[in-house]
């Protein structure tokens, strides 16, 4: 059996700045990336828009990707790509099948979960209608165009408004496709305020609020949709419809965390997030197991996934050294107007916290409060937030305490 | 008044550009949180200008993403679209490489996004490895 400081599963943004700062603090580091180069779902995404916040400057997702593998090969990180991990046991042996290589047995002195996650698909939205081909999530249709070279169709219908579904509108526009409109259920859309502007507004692509495809058509291939507006709890509206002619529908609906590897693990997760609990330090429920990433919580930008990555990476290789972790001493729990607080736990090991949290619903002029013990020790104002838009607010002082954290959302 | 999105920064601001002699640049911009909101409104006020991305072929099979290393003018789009799709890239290709000059007559280069499968590029061996 080889042994390793440090695993990192997955290849994307956080798994290799897990990598590159794991190595940096001198851990023996090792990414084991399923896909056949390392970079993650960037290396689909040409677009720029990427890095401002990390780099300085805009990148578009392969250039980022490409640097971030850069790096963490410069730090001294291996990367075995084509090798998928099929079991990690609670004392971190990482069973993996690897292309060329065959069955690798690696006992891990910590482990990293950057296992990103995957994209919800036509199953989870019980769109009544045939089943014919030319149903794709956006980011297959993605993967098809920009990785393999091929187009999906010729005319397109977009569910959901997230950002890959936006940036698919513009893509498909530009490889000649005509794109018919986008249809969101929500009153607003899931994507980035930019990203409707310049992939949908530029193009005259129609984006249809509190609307559905109600319904497919078509046997071998879709023919059509029926679209609909919908009602306060999202069912189609009688009387409503109208159809579209269309040879493709791209799926734009939501990202879940994708951990099946975690789970197995008997790891705690947290129901809203469907990520790991965890503290501070991206520790999770299982000893010297930590994660990060979209496998944690779903990030509307990969600088965020790689800022959490660095944490996760640096925490993993002062466990592996032997740095025995904090055990968690207060819980951070959503308060009023919020959905989720990632982290869940706090250990007070570090100096300052930043947490990051989505608001239930569309505010204006508000102010995000961290309370303990009744006491509002942090508060920040925001002129807008909106549930598509991921929050975050630093804390300082959090060596000492003595009660749970609770962070809410207020208009002002 | 015209208002738009600014697309600088995943911020998204909401920016209202009115007309205003008076104004440094002939327009005045409110609703911006930072300095390169006014300076995105007035260039979208006189002339737009986007990045344009894509994939090209590369020698002996798969694809190079590719991108326009500054933004271009947006009623260029179409016609940088149309050259990239005469674009090879290399199989040595590295990272900013340029692959084609003066796209569709905007001045600006097409580069790599990526390095390709021949790229000579190569880690320096970090110290604690040796």
């Amino acid at each position: 059996m080889e042994t390793i400081d440090v695993v990192v599963i997955g290849g994307g943004p956080a798994g290799l700045a897990a990598a590159r700062e794991a190595s940096r603090a001198g851990a023996r580091t090792l990414v084991l990336e399923r896909d056949t180069l390392a970079g993650g779902i960037l290396r689909q995404c040409v677009h720029n828009g990427f890095g401002l916040h990390y780099f300085g400057e805009e990148l578009t997702g392969p250039q980022y990707g490409r640097r971030m593998v850069r790096a963490a090969l410069e730090a001294g990180a291996e990367i075995a790509t084509g090798a998928m991990v099929l079991e990690i046991t609670k004392d971190r042996v990482v069973r993996a099948v690897q292309q060329g290589v065959g069955v690798r047995e690696i006992r891990a002195g910590a482990v990293v979960l950057a296992t990103g996650c995957r994209e919800r698909t036509r199953g989870a939205l019980k769109i009544p209608g045939t089943r014919p081909a030319g149903v794709y999530t956006a980011g297959t249709a993605q993967r098809l165009i920009n990785i393999e070279g091929r187009m999906p169709g010729k005319r397109a219908v977009i569910l959901g408004s997230g950002d890959i579904g936006l940036i698919m509108a513009r893509r498909m526009t530009w490889e000649g496709a005509k794109v018919l409109g986008v249809m969101e259920v929500l009153p607003y859309p899931g994507g980035l305020a930019r990203n409707v502007q310049q992939c949908l507004v530029d193009y005259d692509i129609p984006l249809y609020l509190r609307h559905t495809v109600a319904q497919i058509h078509g046997r071998e291939r879709v023919e059509g949709v029926t679209v609909a507006q919908v009602d306060e709890r999202y069912q189609p509206i009688p009387g409503t419809e109208f159809d579209v002619e269309c040879d493709t529908l791209l799926l734009s609906v939501g990202l879940i965390p994708e951990n099946e590897l975690a789970r197995s693990l008997g790891m705690a997760m947290d129901p809203v997030t469907g990520g790991a609990v965890v503290d501070e330090n991206r520790a999770t429920s299982v000893e010297g197991v930590f994660a990060c990433g979209n496998a944690l919580i779903v990030h509307d930008l990969a600088d965020n996934a790689s800022v959490e990555g660095e944490i996760a990476g640096r925490a993993a290789a002062a466990y592996a050294s032997g740095k025995a972790a904090a055990g968690a001493v207060a819980a951070a729990v959503p308060g009023k107007g919020v959905r989720f607080v990632v982290p869940q736990r706090v250990t007070g090991s570090q100096d300052e916290v930043t947490f990051q949290m989505r608001v239930r619903a569309p505010m204006g002029a508000s102010r995000l409060e961290v309370l303990c013990g009744g006491n509002v020790i942090a508060k920040a104002n925001r002129p807008a937030m909106a549930p598509g838009e991921m929050e975050s607010i630093t804390v300082q002082g959090l060596e000492n305490l003595a009660d749970n954290i609770e962070i809410r959302a207020v208009e002002r | 008044m015209k208002t738009f999105t600014c697309i600088v920064c995943p911020v998204g601001c909401k920016l209202e550009v009115t007309q205003d002699a008076a104004a440094p640049q002939g327009y005045r911009v409110t609703g911006n949180r930072c300095a390169r909101g006014p300076r995105y409104a007035v260039e979208e006020m006189t002339c737009p200008k986007r990045t344009v991305t894509s994939t090209v072929p590369m020698v002996g099979g798969g694809w190079m993403p590719v991108r326009t290393a500054d933004s271009v003018p947006k009623e260029s789009i179409d016609r940088v679209l149309a050259a990239m799709r005469s674009i090879v890239a290399p199989r040595e290709a590295q990272l900013g490489d340029v692959l084609a000059g003066d796209i569709a007559g905007t001045g600006v280069n097409v580069i790599a996004c990526d390095d390709g499968p021949a790229s000579a590029w190569k880690p320096q061996a970090a110290q604690h490895n040796q």
